[in-house]
């Protein structure tokens, strides 16, 4: 894993001098991160949409990141407060479009599961998300968000027994 | 529940874990903007041709000037011809200055500190002429039709690792390559625009709407750029409740000016205001 951070610190080193293929690199690596903690805690239409608006946030303040090592958790940050703020401003139910209808019923289900893993425990819906939704591995998720692996390997199997028993209880 | 699995990946597969995975992964980042494949340097060949130009080319202007230093010139050539993959490539460095002094056209990225550090000048490349100009293999790209982009669209897996000489790579290539336009292309130019949109489109509308608009708007931009950079049009529709957003922001988008490519790109630009 401290390759995969060095990699990381020489890229956003060179992201922060204005290295656009840097940059590139890091949107290319991190997608799947800011993407799962979205989806974490919004739509799929919304996080799709936001994941655009954290990456060209993050490349303007760029430059005032102090420690390239904390790309992942600053990242990550940025990533939940655009969603809190989207949240916060989101028009209530009745006053937006409905999304239109799903009808794949498999799609309907993920959005279902999905659905069980936001009403868990903040601290158990991004590992969730970012292993299953996403797949990205436990160590992976460690050292993105820039958690320990102890916890985030607590925090996976405490949600997954969670989610389990919230799944079976709605059955 | 195996640990293992779920941690990592690794010993036997839990079979629930293993079904939640599949089913989530319906939800993936999936909008497909897909890396545009492109030729990329075309190895020997074209290190030999190039070669052959440069000497061509020295030797004529050595002539017409009477100069005695071909000698010190063609260093960078000969390393071109023995067509190592490190070999500097002299139209990657030539073509994007010629085409912007052509087109008059500003690249917001000419003096990014990294766009030719990577690729540093040769003292005799600025004479060198390009031999594949208006050539089938250069105008490969502009032939085809141009692809539906989307510019922070991208692919959560591994980006394509083709990288041999005859192979492809990329729209995250260097600087130096770059041929098309790619997010990290398309991204600065557009967060530069993003408080302008907010304060000369989005306040004016949302000042303007009536109380029963929606208290937020979606507006999806689709650009038309040309190869130069330049934006051939700008199409936005008029999100509910909010007239004149969505074509306030397509005629500022207009004047935009994106890096130059190969043969430009048609993307879509998702906007979402709130109140």
């Amino acid at each position: 894993m401290r390759v995969v951070a060095t990699e990381d610190d020489s890229l956003v080193r060179a992201a922060q001098r204005g290295d656009q293929v840097a940059f590139g690199r890091l949107f290319e690596r991190y997608t799947r991160l800011v993407h799962g903690v979205l989806l974490s805690r919004l739509g799929k239409a919304d996080a799709d949409d936001l994941t655009q608006e954290v990456f060209l946030v993050a490349f303007e303040k760029l430059p005032a990141l102090a420690e390239p090592d904390s790309f992942g958790a600053w990242l990550a940050v940025i990533a939940r407060n655009r969603a809190t703020d989207f949240l916060r401003k989101r028009p209530r139910e009745s006053e937006i479009l409905p999304d239109l209808p799903t009808f794949d019923p498999r799609r309907a289900e993920a959005e279902q599961v999905l659905e069980v893993i936001r009403g868990l425990p903040e601290a158990y819906r991004e590992p969730l998300v970012l292993r299953l939704e996403e797949g990205m591995t436990g160590p992976e998720i460690a050292a993105r968000t820039g958690l320990t692996p102890d916890s985030a390997r607590v925090n996976l199997h405490r949600g997954m027994k969670l989610l389990k028993e919230r799944m079976k209880s709605d059955e | 529940m195996n640990s293992d699995y779920l941690w990592d990946g690794t010993g036997a597969v839990d079979p629930e874990v293993a079904r939640l995975e599949e089913l989530l992964s319906e939800l993936r980042y999936e909008r497909d903007w897909q890396p545009v494949v492109r030729p990329r340097r075309r190895g020997p060949i074209i290190a030999a041709l190039a070669a052959a130009a440069c000497v061509a080319v020295l030797v004529t202007w050595s002539a017409t000037r009477q100069s005695t230093s071909v000698t010190s010139e063609p260093a960078p050539t000969s390393a071109a011809a023995a067509g190592t993959p490190e070999v500097v490539n002299p139209f990657a460095n030539e073509r994007a200055p010629r085409r912007a002094r052509s087109n008059d056209v500003v690249n917001p990225f000419k003096s990014a500190p990294s766009a030719n550090k990577s690729t540093p000048r040769s003292p005799g490349s600025a004479e060198v002429v390009d031999p594949f100009k208006g050539s089938p293999r250069a105008t490969h790209s502009a032939s085809k039709p141009a692809e539906l982009l989307d510019p922070f669209k991208g692919k959560t897996s591994a980006p394509p690792t083709t990288t041999g000489r005859n192979g492809v790579v990329n729209s995250w290539a260097t600087s130096a390559d770059k041929k098309s336009l790619g997010a990290s292309d398309v991204a600065p130019v557009i967060a530069r625009q993003r408080s302008e949109i907010a304060s000369k489109c989005w306040t004016p509308a949302r000042d303007e709407a009536p109380k029963s608009a929606p208290k937020s708007a979606r507006v999806v931009l689709t650009l038309r750029i040309a190869a130069s950079g330049r934006v051939l049009s700008a199409t936005a529709s008029d999100p509910a409740g909010y007239p004149g957003l969505g074509s306030c922001i397509a005629g500022r988008a207009r004047n935009w000016v994106f890096p130059v490519s190969s043969s430009g790109a048609t993307i879509n630009v998702p906007f979402i205001f709130s109140r």
